[in-house]
């Protein structure tokens, strides 16, 4: 038989069947369609959060060393104690799946507007020569529109410009969608966000405004004394807390300065198995030719069924239960910094770029790998135009305090990790953005090792020179 | 319009009812038409076709579905325009993909036998159609009746397009061996 004539007899099959597909959309749409391109991003960098202890427990206040506490609500967890296959076929399942498609329906309409920006960071945080590099484009976008609550004037629309959002009203409701899509916690995926404010206790804030960001943004409060031992260590605890202990080894550093007046801190831990497992039976050890040399690696192996070519890279996507992870493999001769601003990259990912994909039979091999890095935002933030805030002189906090004179943000520090393996993807990271007050003049600090031939004087109390000489071999 | 009203008009003999049909199914007969021919003129021809296939058919015929119905004729007429285009080696538009995958089902050479056997062969299919489960059915479907792309299948079950190529290699899989075990050659 001729391909032709099956195709011809396939007009007969059961009708009903032929109508339903022509109306089907399925409801459960993968997380990452909720966050349009950001789930998308997944691939090359991503996300990340846990939490645990602080979900329902809303309103929640107490006091533990010298840190004032009120909690945020946390997502209800949805078909808890099942496996991922009973759930598919629960009735959880069917109304959660439902509620999800509205959700993400709202989700996918806003993030559309946030590409720009994501194609930005990934330009300015990415590029490296040598090293891996990794964020959360979610991540950061909360955290950012966050500080756009707390400032006004010039200073809200640099940020607001920056994250594509035409006014604060249109970016909360932005924010609450990619919220609702995201924040999600069933047998299939945890997707877990949360925000926080460290509050200095020696300054009084502006109720309405921190009530905003309680209601929007989900954020519990801290009060204390910033630059305090126990402050500090609430803050550790509780991005460990938020990120699964995934990001402990910069958490243990995250520390905030004695002139901090305010630090928002935004969340995001993600963990998903892939749709169709990698079989461990077939990873096999290879070369990886990085950036600084050849290593061994455990190559991962999956038949794949399409994929993206253009003349800079070739990319496949896998299925993930809550989303989909990209891989981009550079053409021989591209550098991989260039696909960073290569359209086609977040082209790819969205829904104008079902054409790109076509059909072969592929065989993927992939590396296992965990990647981290943390990241000082403040440069892109600059490259972005979000420049009044980092500026005392320009900065219009006033939404924050009734003395908002000096104040300027400080410190925006982003940590990111990633992970796959042939189960799946785990990932998390964070953003602390700090508000410094003006009088804060922090002395530069760094390393000085006197481990190469030197030159030394001294001098008396007059200034005479008393001995002068250069040190160039020490033995003992 | 309603369906009723435009099966009406055709009843009627009333030539409203190729412009109501045009305005109402027009899109979306070209785009199965386009998707198999993959050029827009041919496309455009084939829905003219169908107008005029439907105005020969109704009555006697009247259809339930008027997107089943018109779809059908469409798709069809498609298939003829290509096979047509690929004997006379004139080339036409794009590779059909879809087909190109169907390929895996059938040896490519003339099998009266088989063409003979039609009817049971349609019902075969059916039966194996319709014991899959509902998402895996209406993918093949979107696929090999209404031929659509794999990336808009994806989009619609919100996958990868690689893992509804995955998903439709196994089918195709399934179903000759299915048919192999009824004793088809295809």
């Amino acid at each position: 038989m001729k391909k032709e004539d099956l195709f011809e007899l396939l007009s007969d099959i059961d009708e009903k069947s032929v109508q339903e597909a022509q109306d089907f959309s399925v409801k459960k749409t993968p997380l990452w369609k909720g966050w349009g391109i950001y789930g998308a991003l997944a691939a090359m960098i991503v996300l990340a959060v846990l939490i645990m202890p602080l979900f329902g427990k809303r309103g929640q206040q107490g006091q533990t060393a010298g840190v004032k506490t009120v909690l945020a609500a946390a997502p209800e967890a949805v078909g808890e104690g099942m496996s991922s296959a009973d759930f598919v076929y629960s009735d959880a399942y069917q109304k959660w799946s439902t509620e999800q498609a509205a959700v993400r329906e709202k989700a996918s309409a806003v993030s559309g507007n946030t590409l720009a920006y994501c194609s930005a960071l990934m330009q300015q945080v990415l590029a490296s020569p040598d090293k891996n590099t990794v964020c959360s484009p979610l991540n950061t976008y909360f955290a950012l529109a966050m500080l756009a609550e707390t400032c006004d004037g010039n200073s809200r629309k640099q940020i607001l410009d920056m994250l594509g959002a035409a006014d604060i009203e249109n970016l909360r409701e932005a924010v609450s969608a990619l919220w609702n899509a995201n924040c999600v916690e069933t047998p299939l995926v945890t997707s877990l966000l949360a925000d926080s404010l460290w509050l200095d206790s020696s300054v009084e804030f502006k109720e309405t405004t921190l009530q905003t960001l309680a209601d929007i943004y989900h954020a519990s409060s801290f009060r204390g004394k910033t630059g305090s031992g126990e402050m500090d260590k609430a803050l550790q605890d509780w991005t460990n807390d938020a990120t699964g202990g995934l990001l402990a080894d910069y958490v243990r550093d995250l520390t905030l300065d004695p002139a901090t007046v305010m630090a928002l801190m935004s969340t995001l831990y993600y963990k998903t198995e892939w749709y169709e497992a990698f079989d461990k039976a077939n990873t096999v050890p290879m070369t990886f030719h990085g950036a600084k040399g050849d290593t061994t690696v455990q190559m991962m192996k999956k038949d794949v069924g399409s994929y993206v070519q253009t003349d800079s890279f070739t990319a496949v996507g896998l299925s993930l239960k809550g989303g989909n992870m990209y891989f981009y493999l550079p053409q021989e001769g591209v550098s991989v910094n260039a696909l960073l601003s290569d359209p086609d990259v977040l082209k790819s990912v969205s829904s104008d770029g079902a054409g790109l994909w076509t059909y072969a039979d592929i065989n993927l091999l992939l590396p296992r790998f965990k990647v981290s890095a943390k990241t000082d935002l403040i440069p892109t933030l600059e490259a972005l135009g979000a420049t009044d805030v980092l500026n005392p002189a320009r900065a219009d906090f006033s939404p924050l305090t009734k003395d908002p004179m000096g104040l300027y943000v400080g410190k925006v520090e982003h940590a990111a990790m990633v992970e796959i393996d042939e189960e799946g993807v785990t990932g998390a990271a964070y953003t602390l953005i700090a508000l410094y007050t003006g009088i804060h003049d922090p002395k530069p600090e760094f390393d000085l090792v006197f481990d190469r031939p030197f030159l030394f004087m001294v001098t008396s109390a007059d200034g005479s020179i008393l001995f002068t000489g250069v040190v160039r071999n020490i033995t003992e | 319009m309603d369906d009723d009203k435009i099966v009406q008009l055709f009843l009627a003999r009333d030539e409203a009812a190729i412009r109501e049909s045009s305005a109402k199914y027009g899109n979306y007969c070209y785009l199965i038409a386009h998707r198999i021919l993959g050029d827009p003129d041919d496309a455009d021809e084939c829905v003219n076709d169908t107008w005029l296939r439907a105005w020969n058919a109704i009555p006697p015929q009247e259809p339930a579905s008027l997107s089943l119905f018109f779809g059908k004729i469409t798709r069809n007429l498609a298939i003829d325009r290509y096979r047509e285009a690929h004997r006379i080696k004139r080339g036409s538009g794009e590779r059909f993909l879809a087909l190109d995958e169907l390929g895996d089902l059938v040896s490519g050479s003339d099998s009266p036998e088989a063409m003979l056997q039609a009817d049971e062969l349609k019902a075969d299919i059916n039966r194996f159609l319709l014991s899959l489960p509902q998402e895996k059915r209406y993918m093949f479907i979107l696929r090999y009746w209404y031929a659509e792309k794999i990336a808009n299948i994806a989009v619609r079950f919100s996958m990868t397009p690689n893992h509804v190529s995955v998903i439709l290699k196994r089918i195709r899989k399934q179903l000759k061996h299915y048919l192999q075990k009824r004793g088809y050659d295809l």
